[in-house]
């Protein structure tokens, strides 16, 4: 997708904003596996911003197994998320930094909070851009909240992310194919018309190893040990390495710079090398503009 | 044929109210008007209410006992369906099995192709090109990034093909 031109701002250029980035999606689609990588991938080149982990529920494998600053709500009745997720929202306004949150799955207190607020348009109003990642996998049930969100209106904002989730493509199939009928769903295409952005994270075989492990990849790259656990195989070390220097940088190259906090210290990959050897006609690389 | 017509209208009528629903959605929407009144524009207590619910037999989508969470969601769905028309309160479509007991779907002929061996290597996914329906410039661009993408990611799986001139 083309980024807007400063015509099409207005003659102005994108400016940089808070950001509160939420991942949504149908449970098990990988929200919490992609909120980790980027946490970690945006910490390791530069970035500054807040954690907070409203999943309560996801106690084996959440944010604060793999990160020690994570904001959490003091209880998980929903009534005290809810009332958490509004000081949290509060205090990123007053502060003007960036925030990743880890709503969870299924019925949420984020789900009640825009029924009853206009989120996008609160944050909108006060400077802070609210950018929503729809996590899919294959399966056509994996849209529905991208449809629901998206007919319903209520947490639609410019700043839509879909990604599609390799690590859920079972192994050996192409993953072309199996997304393929994601590709045709009306709501895709809705989607992009109102200006969402696509990316595709990259699997990692050995990921179950390394979270089971409450490793970070960094640790995993090294050959870092848990007590309680064999070491990583040479062979996973590997494997996360390749991830980690080649995979994800050509995947965070394709979401909009505006839409992740700054990374100084991230140099996205030469565009021919991010689109491979199949001389593909789109994969904008990491784009300045796109601002809502 | 009046009758036939009837009783696929009534097959596609539950088809229709099953999908995707839960027995909790159906049974708020057709009780949708009295439930208003009982509210009587007050907050429901789900709650209070789970136990009654369930001993009604009335599941969520999953067959289980609905959570209040879930059932105060499910309302909220349906007052939206009904709002905006997708659902008219107090229909109840008719089942199938309430169709006659004689009743017997008509047989249809479908031919089935032999069924070929099938390919052990992934096969290229389909080309992509001009879509079937116009889109917009931004469709266009975002099924373009879409197939990049994945063409990328897939580029092990195929022989690199042979570049023209």
């Amino acid at each position: 997708m083309k980024p807007k031109t400063p015509t099409e701002t207005g003659g102005v250029a994108p400016e940089r904003r808070p950001l509160l980035v939420i991942a949504v999606g149908r449970q098990r689609v990988g929200k919490t596996s992609l909120l980790n990588t980027t946490a970690q991938f945006l910490r390791a080149h530069g970035a500054q911003f807040s954690l907070w982990n409203a999943d309560t529920l996801n106690k084996t494998y959440s944010l604060s197994r793999f990160h020690t600053d994570v904001l959490e709500p003091p209880s998980p009745d929903p009534e005290d998320v809810k009332a958490w997720l509004e000081d949290r929202f509060t205090g990123l306004i007053r502060m003007r930094g960036d925030a990743l949150l880890d709503i969870g799955g299924g019925d949420t207190p984020l789900a009640r909070l825009v029924h009853e607020v206009p989120l996008v348009q609160t944050l909108d109003r006060r400077g802070v851009r609210l950018v929503l990642v729809h996590v899919i996998g294959p399966e056509m049930a994996d849209l529905d909240y991208l449809e629901r969100f998206l007919s319903d209106r209520l947490l639609a904002p410019e700043a839509t992310l879909i990604v599609m989730n390799k690590g859920l493509v079972l192994t050996g199939r192409s993953s072309g194919f199996a997304f393929s009928a994601v590709r045709q769903h009306p709501a895709m295409k809705i989607a992009m018309d109102a200006g969402a952005e696509l990316a595709l994270m990259p699997s990692l075989p050995c990921m179950s190893r390394v979270t089971d492990r409450a490793l970070t990849f960094a640790d995993a790259m090294s050959g870092g040990e848990k007590p309680g656990h064999e070491p990583l195989s040479f062979f996973d070390q590997e494997r996360v390495a390749v991830w980690w220097t080649r995979e994800l940088p050509a995947f965070f190259a394709e979401i909009p710079r505006l839409w992740l906090p700054d990374m100084p210290g991230f140099v996205p990959p030469p565009a021919a090398e991010a689109q491979g050897p199949t001389d593909a006609t789109a994969g904008a690389p990491m784009t300045a503009a796109a601002d809502a | 044929m009046t009758t036939g017509r009837a009783k696929t209208k009534a097959i596609l009528s539950a088809v229709a109210r099953t999908r995707e629903r839960s027995p909790l959605y159906w049974w708020l929407a057709e009780h949708h008007d009295e439930m208003i009144e009982a509210a009587r524009g007050g907050r429901i207590k789900w709650r209070a209410i789970l136990d009654t619910i369930a001993a009604a037999g009335i599941t969520n989508a999953a067959g289980g006992p609905p959570t209040a969470e879930i059932a105060s969601d499910t309302w909220s769905q349906v007052r939206r369906d009904v709002a905006a028309g997708r659902v008219r309160p107090g229909k109840r479509p008719r089942q199938p099995s309430r169709l006659p007991a004689t009743w017997r779907p008509q047989p249809v002929s479908v031919s089935v192709p032999p069924r070929s061996a099938a390919p052990e290597a992934p096969s290229r996914p389909p080309p992509t090109g001009p879509e079937s329906e116009p889109v917009s410039e931004r469709v266009r661009a975002g099924l373009a990034k879409f197939d990049a993408l994945f063409a990328r990611a897939d580029r092990h799986l195929y022989p690199p093909t042979k570049r023209k001139g």
